[in-house]
């Protein structure tokens, strides 16, 4: 089955022009047609009326009188329009008078001798009865027969002109909206090529990744591997400088992993789909927080959390983003002797946003633009570990469910990040 | 391990990577577990192994390895196929494969899981973990788990 859509974006637009040009002509082109069939007909009417009132005054006289002759030698009188085929004057009591015959030799329609009998009317032929009166009243009857040939010619000439107006029209739109259609298919084609690039490249990334999490693994296990191998085995024969050496090679490869591992996270990112359901807030930041707490047990923590306005999103993802921050409050509050984590929501009129304050090293507002960026750090690996992925991949989640994170601190004084998500469902 | 004998091999080793096979290796004498275990480095080695074709002819089928641990990106043919043919043989089907990978990738995970392998193990970088992992596998599947035939 060919469908409208097997076509190329070019032949579509044009179709569309020319049926669109094409049928409004149609429409414009039959209701003129029409209106005027129509009033060419009712002035022909008109005309027949006027000139059977005139007639059947003038023939009062012939049929008081009982003058047959003069009535017929009136009726001739109409051989002027030669729409006329015929007509005839009935008498008073119905039967027939006087008649005119337009051509005496064309055979065919023949008057009824009473005005009773049906007339065999012939081929665009239609009749006109009018009561001829004089003084208000009935003294015969005029009939008239009339042709309405030249109607019909007339109606056939406008549909003629109106359907090689039609081809005429639709010619010139498909050579205009031939010439004029590129202004539109060609972003359009534009847009295609480049959403078939970002498919391949996305491909393209897979593989990449794939690649990634495969090959460069391998040889960072025999690294590992094997210098643990050379710190335990040849113990006894390596110096404490020695055995740190060793120990810096093995701390790099953990590194790298951990890298490795948060890259991937990151680039599969966007490959996921986003799968939107109603999410309890609440608690998924205490099952993030009860995760994160049991790897810092010896700690004293103060966590307040309040009952969390719901929202909508990606249950996986936003878990996500709730373990980033809660994990970078948790890193960054652990120079403190008590830390104080507070996490609230609240409500405008578009957005539901979520606050997360510690009260931790904080940071220096002019450095808040660096934040989110891909390995920006603001701190080095001494101070805090850190690859500088988290932040990134937490704004990348939020950006993908259509809302905004930001961040306000002040050095030493603790920081607040506050992320919001467009409202779907109204705050209960 | 004589290459040319009938012996008896407990554990198949498919491995195509010399670093991580020698860190399997010793991973395996660390834990003392003496089983008899052949090395061979990539799948058309593994199947001729196995189905004693190609180079070893002298085995025979029923005297096949109790384990196979089995690498999925192999030169010649890959991980994934020779799993196929052991799951697919019924003389091969009930010995117990265990997938050691560097790869996390769900569509090989899918496909390992659909072809029957009995256990999927990502191969951790650090090396006290992959020796912990290895010994976890071995004193499972060869000393906890039972076959349906003795062996």
């Amino acid at each position: 089955m060919i469908s409208f859509r097997n076509f190329s974006i070019k032949q579509q637009l044009i179709g569309v022009i020319l049926l669109v040009s094409g049928l409004s002509l149609l429409l414009a082109g039959v209701i003129l047609i029409i209106d005027n069939h129509l009033s060419a007909q009712k002035a022909l009417q008109r005309n027949l009326v006027i000139l059977a009132q005139v007639v059947g005054i003038n023939s009062t006289a012939s049929l008081a009188f009982n003058d047959p002759d003069s009535a017929t030698k009136n009726l001739a009188v109409l051989k002027v329009k030669p729409d006329i085929d015929a007509a005839a004057i009935y008498s008073k009591n119905g039967t027939i008078f006087a008649v005119y015959y337009k051509d005496s030799s064309l055979t065919g329609f023949i008057f009824p001798s009473t005005l009773e009998q049906v007339p065999q009317l012939q081929k665009n032929q239609s009749e006109l009865v009018a009561p001829i009166l004089l003084e208000n009243e009935k003294v015969g009857t005029l009939a008239i027969v009339y042709n309405t040939q030249e109607l019909s010619e007339h109606l056939k000439e406008h549909v003629l002109i109106v359907m090689i107006v039609l081809l005429a029209s639709v010619f010139t739109a498909f050579f205009l909206s031939n010439s004029l259609q590129e202004i539109i298919s060609k972003p359009i084609e534009q847009l295609a090529k480049t959403a078939h690039q970002l498919e391949s490249t996305n491909k393209e990334l897979d593989a990449f990744s794939y690649s990634v999490s495969h090959d460069l693994r391998a040889p960072l296990r025999a690294i590992n591997g094997f210098s643990l191998i050379l710190r335990e085995e040849y113990e006894p024969r390596l110096d404490a400088e020695g055995k740190r050496l060793i120990d810096v090679i093995r701390g790099s490869v953990q590194k790298m992993d951990q890298l490795i591992t948060e890259l991937l996270a990151f680039a599969r990112l966007n490959k996921q789909m986003l799968q939107k359901a109603p999410l309890d807030m609440t608690l998924l930041v205490q099952e993030a927080f009860n995760d994160l707490k049991s790897l810092e047990s010896d700690r004293k923590i103060t966590f307040l959390l309040e009952s969390l306005a719901p929202s909508d999103g990606d249950a996986a993802m936003i878990s996500q983003v709730w373990i980033n921050l809660l994990s970078n409050a948790l890193k960054f509050t652990q120079t403190r002797s008590h830390a104080m984590i507070e996490i609230t929501s609240s409500a405008t009129s578009t957005e539901m946003l979520y606050r997360i304050r510690d009260n931790g090293v904080g940071f220096d507002m002019k450095y808040v633009h660096k934040l989110f960026g891909v390995f920006q750090r603001l701190h080095n690996d001494e101070e805090f570990k850190g690859t500088g992925v988290g932040l990134a991949i937490t704004e990348r989640i939020i950006k993908r469910h259509g809302g905004r994170i930001w961040a306000e601190g002040q050095p030493e004084k603790g920081a607040t990040f506050t992320f919001a998500l467009p409202l779907t469902r109204r705050p209960t | 391990m004589n290459t040319f004998s009938n012996d008896i091999v407990e554990i198949l080793l498919v491995e195509d990577n010399p670093q991580d096979a020698e860190l399997t290796l010793r991973a395996f004498k660390k834990a003392n577990l003496k089983n008899s275990l052949f090395h061979v480095k990539d799948g058309a080695e593994a199947l001729d192994f196995i189905f004693a074709q190609g180079n070893f002819t002298h085995r025979t089928v029923e005297n096949g390895p109790r384990l196979i641990l089995l690498d999925l990106k192999l030169p010649k043919v890959s991980g994934i196929e020779v799993l196929r043919k052991i799951k697919e043989d019924k003389r091969t089907q009930k010995i117990p494969v265990v997938v050691l990978t560097s790869s996390r990738e769900e569509c090989d995970l899918l496909e390992a899981y659909q072809l029957g392998v009995n256990s999927y193990i990502v191969k951790p970088v650090d090396f006290e973990k992959f020796t912990q992992s290895i010994c976890e596998v071995g004193y499972y599947w060869l000393l906890l788990n039972q076959l349906p035939y003795g062996k």
